[in-house]
């Protein structure tokens, strides 16, 4: 099947800091793309070049077989659609929810966009009373509601969400899931689902690519990232989720105080400073691009 | 049971319009570890701020017991609770960068909290401060002291604060939401510190956060708090191998676990919002988002016993 995006060796630097730094990647058509890692590892850079919100610096980004930066805004929009963590921040205060949610139909030229509105509005689960209130007006878990109807009214491709649960409380955030869920399914949609919460990425995603300092250093599927990961640093993100079962005690990371820093990238492996396994020449020679069979895995310990 | 080192009875918060606490009691003995676990707006951080008198100027706070060690913290008067804070009590919050002057250098502010309390010479607080920062695992604690609070990490700067909280020997602290801003990898680790330091210390810790990851894996007691007014309090294991409050088996069932919680199917969720409730309010503050909801709700709902140390406010047996 041909990937729905295709991103090769994208790269993006603000100033001295390096956001992304070489990422290529592939996204089949109907999957839902788990993209994790820490503050500052560039995963919300990478949302914002695929949404085509930034360009890079280097690198080529291929949606639905199209270069993005061939792409106008519209024809953009129509493709892929960004949810954010914080919906207040993401809508505007002085428009009601009707308007807020017909933005993308009217960007595009359209009219009589009423009815639309109140069919996504009850498809996301919400009253069509909403469609006259404003954002202030609603709980958290509502206005990320307003925000999903937002990106699906001009039916996208692709949905792009960054950190959507990581600002409500966990009952609300396993309603926006199983929404989410819902949703891809019924639409055929593809989902980048950009979290630091690997335990919600467990859930939703079918892949999963974890970033360390502007790279990707694995990817893999869901079942095969979980059960058997290969990176260290993806062994110790995944030995640091706290679960809710008593008795576990609390995991050490194993990881050093060398807190990674984008402006400052390590030579060699980049993980290097922090890693519990790494050897000398790990500080000299870079992993990129490295694989274990079919997987990417950027470490040198690895065997071919 | 350890000797209580807090000891809060019947504590309400009231604002004009709002009941933010109603009857909240609990105790944290020496050497415990209590959770006080809950949504946004269930009241956990306004019970916290209440224990330390730093609520805000149009709340009015009233308890049957407030009591820290000896003291009635309920008659104590500004200046009394001044000198407690940061000396006896010890507190932690989310965000150490709001906690922390940027203005000043780590060791300034830390010689600065000793000295208020303790007095003694600059040379000897920072001396001090310098041990407790070695203790909470920061190399090169000297060089820290020089430092300005945004030339350390996250990681750094909250054990900066745990440092700072530690100054002058308190029996109890208070962390809301310690390691909620921090990357996972790090929170494991700031977490082990506060438990490895309780131990060595015996300190009485009463941590307040949303995470029932959290608190699985360093809670002793837990209460869970909804809408104002504890519903369940029981030791970990059995809160979360017999959750009886409908509330606290919903938020259960709302968090995915890997490899535990089948993918593909719809996650647990709780219908509805929290409601905010008008003084006054009686009965079950959960009645309208529970499948079980009956009339008998509606009234003062007694505890039950679940086991000797596990109670839980609700109708249902």
């Amino acid at each position: 099947m041909t990937p729905i995006i295709e991103i090769r060796d994208v790269a993006r630097r603000f100033g001295a800091v390096t956001a992304v730094d070489g990422v290529s990647l592939s996204v089949a058509e109907g999957s839902v793309m788990g993209i994790v890692g820490e503050s500052g590892c560039g995963k919300s850079t990478l949302a914002r070049l695929i949404l085509g919100l930034l360009p890079s610096d280097t690198g080529e980004i291929r949606v639905a077989g199209q270069r993005l930066d061939t792409l106008d805004r519209r024809a953009r929009a129509r493709l892929i659609q960004p949810i954010f963590q914080d919906p207040y921040a993401s809508l505007n205060p002085r428009q009601r929810i009707r308007d807020i949610v017909a933005l993308p139909l009217r960007a595009q030229g359209e009219r009589d966009v009423d009815e639309r509105v109140l069919a996504i509005l009850g498809r996301v689960g919400l009253a069509p009373d909403m469609a006259g209130r404003y954002p202030h007006q609603l709980s958290g878990g509502q206005r990320q509601r307003v925000a999903i109807a937002r990106a699906l009214i001009g039916r996208p491709r692709i949905i792009v969400c960054d950190e959507p649960t990581s600002a409500l409380d966990v009952s609300v955030q396993a309603q926006i899931l199983n929404l989410l869920a819902e949703l891809r399914r019924d639409f055929g949609l593809t989902l980048i689902f950009i979290s630091h919460n690997l335990a919600v990425v467990e859930h939703i995603a079918t892949d999963v690519a974890v970033m360390y300092l502007g790279r990707i250093v694995e990817h893999a599927t869901v079942d095969q990232v979980f059960a058997h990961p290969l990176h260290p640093y993806t062994k110790a993100l995944l030995a640091s989720v706290l679960t809710p079962e008593p008795g576990r005690g609390l995991p050490e990371s194993g990881l050093g105080e060398g807190y990674p820093d984008p402006a400052n990238i390590p030579p060699g492996c980049r993980f290097h400073p922090r890693c519990p396994v790494a050897v000398d020449r790990c500080s000299t020679e870079a992993p990129n691009n490295r694989r274990q069979g079919q997987r990417l895995a950027e470490c040198l310990l690895l065997a071919d | 049971m350890p000797e209580s080192v807090l000891d809060v009875t019947d504590l309400r918060v009231g604002f004009a319009r709002q009941e933010a606490v109603r009857g909240v009691s609990l105790t944290v003995g020496r050497g415990e570890t209590h959770c006080l676990v809950g949504e946004s707006g269930c009241g956990k951080s306004m019970t916290a701020l209440a224990v330390m008198g730093l609520l805000p100027r149009a709340a009015r706070r009233s308890a049957e017991h407030l009591r820290f060690e000896r003291t009635d913290l309920a008659g104590l008067s500004n200046r009394g609770m001044n000198r407690l804070r940061g000396d006896r009590i010890g507190m932690i919050f989310q965000e150490p960068m709001t906690s922390l002057n940027p203005a000043f250098t780590v060791g300034s502010q830390m010689t600065e909290i000793y000295r208020r309390h303790r007095g003694g010479s600059r040379a000897a607080a920072a001396e001090r401060a310098a041990a407790l920062l070695a203790r909470v695992g920061i190399s090169g604690p000297e060089r820290r002291l020089g430092q300005f609070p945004h030339q350390l990490s996250g990681g750094l700067r909250q054990r900066v604060m745990i440092a700072s909280a530690l100054l002058c020997n308190p029996a109890l602290l208070i962390a809301d939401e310690p390691t909620t801003a921090l990357d996972v990898t790090v929170q494991a680790d700031i977490l082990r510190l506060l438990q490895r330091l309780q131990s060595e210390l015996g300190l009485a810790l009463l941590l307040i956060t949303h995470d029932l990851g959290v608190v699985a894996r360093i809670a002793d007691r837990v209460s869970v708090m909804y809408a104002g007014e504890i519903v369940e309090h029981a030791p970990v294991a059995a809160l979360f191998a017999r959750p009886s409050h409908p509330y606290t088996r919903g938020l259960l069932d709302s968090l995915p676990i890997p490899g535990k919680t089948a993918r593909g199917e719809p996650l647990g969720s709780i219908p509805g919002t929290v409601p905010r409730l008008a003084p006054g309010f009686v009965g079950c503050p959960f009645r309208d988002r529970c499948a079980h909801a009956a009339p008998a709700c509606a009234a003062d709902v007694p505890w039950r016993e679940a086991a000797p140390d596990h109670l839980y406010r609700c109708i249902l047996p």
